[in-house]
């Protein structure tokens, strides 16, 4: 049987977001009567309802203003949160694990800042011309705010979201078939950016915490100017297995891509060789938010136990163990949020999925950075992903034959511990130190 | 009511990506960029390591410059591309495909190697100031002087290649 299963109720969330997305396709010109009036109903009874009734009453008397349209991008992101929600709860009926904690933190709102409101001012701007007609001016325009933004780490969620959205908006301007603008993604790119220039929220405060830290495994995203390393692990605090985990990002050039994205992180070292080594950590005080985050800091380890990544894996995150994992907060659910641990024992390979006796992983062929046949192992830890339907496994440590592992985090160790004397990171650093202390002179 | 035609479309896949296709040298070509109606990009000078010269490809016409960071017109230009120009087209080959090169200078579909593209080319240009070009490699440049962050960053889900 194919694993993973889709709620009922999926398909009609999944189609009221592909209509309300619709609306952004050809802009806001008054022919999205009909799905902007649904809205309201939608929602009645929840606290969207009456916000929604006043915006979409303005939008359809042709007022098109900011705030109707954070209350759209409100809108939609309770519809995909919702989605979240109802996919997860599947997941974990599917895989007999009960417990997450759940205390959703709400988020506190900071002072206004003019900076998001030439975010917002913009963000309007392209519902109001449609993904389909934008320009390449009104994209252009926004590059000095946006420089702004990313100089500001406390907006890095939305630079760096708005960074990636931009590059990817100018590479397909001007759009020569409508059919073709990636109108799930963008829309969802649109209603992230347009709720943080509105929310705002500062950081939840962190739990210290203290116990015996495993790395599981190590996986990186990126876009063409920004890249981010996540390493998943189990901290074991008073008996108590709790899936975390530790991010970096920073921004890159373009030309920074592949392999060498790792030099740009010579912080996780101690994590990711912890991983290689598989030699575990004793944390003492290590700060973790309430979403599983650790606020990783090198002075609140030292070397412990040896451990099998695998082996750990394979005793906490099957189907049916025993494992906390904190809740996302609300306003960040969405399907692609999803990174829901699994260990996989006694398996076979058939074309791109992985099959045990009772079910069939397919292999996310996106995120998967091994070989398919290198999958042919022991032993799998990895995360399930959930897009466009369909359930889908990402790989991250693999075993091998000769009873070891493979994870991307030995080819990041072997990087981090000696560069290469030539490298794109290397060079272009020398460059920036050089000319732009003299540009700044 | 509009048509939608795929119940399930994906968050993930976007049609605009395109992968480096080959080994950018940066050394020798720190910037390129297919940007507004130019092919652009800063080119190291050979001999001075303090020098960097600004180059551009006019889209449609191919017309081109190429100049010091200082606005000193490149001694290397005399009715033809010069080298800094040639290397800026190969590193943008490298970096975009010669495909997407293609389509962004608006070329018939027969130009299909960079010499073909330099073939060709217009005229010398004067028209547009370099010192912009100049500015958005070293904003690029900036990029690299942010800091790195330890806190979670979710939106990065979005993005995977």
């Amino acid at each position: 049987m194919m694993f993973g299963t889709r709620p009922d109720s999926s398909d009609a969330i999944q189609t009221m977001i592909n209509q309300l997305d619709r609306c952004f396709l050809y802009g806001f010109v008054g022919r999205q009567y009909a799905t902007l009036k649904t809205l309201p109903c939608i929602f009645a009874g929840t606290p969207l309802e009456a916000l929604l009734q006043a915006s979409v009453e303005a939008l359809l008397r042709n007022e098109f203003t900011e705030p109707h349209f954070v209350s759209l991008a409100a809108a939609r992101i309770a519809l995909q949160g919702t989605l979240y929600d109802l996919l997860r709860a599947q997941i974990m009926l599917d895989l007999g694990r009960t417990s997450t904690t759940d205390s959703p933190q709400l988020p506190t709102f900071k002072q206004p800042d003019p900076m998001l409101d030439s975010v917002r001012h913009w963000l309007t701007e392209l519902a109001l011309s449609g993904f389909s007609r934008l320009e390449t001016n009104t994209l252009y325009s926004f590059a000095p705010t946006l420089a702004a933004l990313r100089a500001n780490p406390c907006t890095r969620d939305i630079s760096t979201l708005l960074t990636g959205f931009l590059n990817e908006m100018l590479a397909q301007v001007p759009v020569k078939d409508a059919e073709q603008v990636p109108l799930l993604r963008w829309c969802d790119l649109w209603s992230t950016a347009m709720l943080s220039t509105a929310n705002g929220s500062d950081q939840p405060t962190p739990t210290l915490m203290t116990g015996y830290l495993y790395p599981l495994g190590v996986e990186m995203h990126q876009h063409s100017q920004s890249a981010s390393l996540v390493v998943y692990a189990i901290l074991v605090n008073d008996n108590t297995p709790i899936f975390v985990r530790q991010t970096w990002s920073a921004f890159k050039t373009s030309t920074i891509t592949h392999d060498e994205m790792w030099l740009l992180f010579p912080e996780a070292l101690q994590l990711l060789q912890s991983l290689v080594m598989g030699k575990s950590l004793e944390v003492k005080d290590l700060p973790v938010l309430p979403s599983g985050d650790m606020l990783w800091n090198d002075s609140v380890a030292k070397t412990g136990a040896k451990y099998n990544p695998l082996a750990l894996a394979l005793e906490y995150c099957v189907p049916g163990s025993k494992l906390v994992i904190p809740a996302l907060p609300p306003l960040e659910r969405h399907p692609v949020q999803i990174a829901e641990p699994i260990a996989l024992t006694n398996y076979r390979i058939e074309g791109d999925c992985l099959l045990n006796s009772e079910q069939t992983f397919s292999i996310d062929s996106h995120r998967n950075p091994f070989p398919m046949e290198s999958l042919a192992a022991p032993a799998a830890f990895g995360l399930l992903r959930y897009d466009a339907g369909h359930w889908a496994l990402q790989p991250l440590t693999v075993g091998n034959a000769n009873g070891k592992y493979e994870t991307a985090a030995q080819i990041a160790t072997k990087l981090l511990k000696k560069p290469p004397k030539t490298n794109t990171v290397a060079i272009l650093k020398e460059r920036a130190t050089y000319l732009l202390r003299k540009a700044r002179s | 009511l509009s048509k939608i035609t795929n119940l399930w479309p994906s968050s993930l896949s976007s049609p605009g990506y395109i992968p480096l296709s080959g080994e950018r040298d940066v050394k020798k070509v720190p910037f390129v960029e297919t940007f507004n109606t130019r092919l652009q990009g800063v080119i190291s000078s050979a001999s001075d390591i303090a020098r960097v010269y600004v180059a551009y490809f006019d889209t449609r016409t191919l017309n081109y410059c190429c100049s010091t960071n200082n606005n000193r017109p490149c001694g290397g230009l005399r009715g033809y591309p010069c080298n800094h120009l040639r290397e800026l087209l190969h590193e943008a080959v490298i970096q975009y495909g010669i495909n997407h090169v293609r389509q962004f200078l608006q070329l018939p579909s027969e130009a299909q190697t960079e010499n073909d593209i330099l073939q060709r080319c217009g005229q010398q240009s004067h028209t547009y100031n370099v010192s912009d070009i100049f500015s958005r490699f070293l904003g690029d440049l900036e990029l690299l002087e942010l800091p790195t962050l330890n806190t979670p960053l979710t939106v990065m889900a979005w993005f995977n290649t």
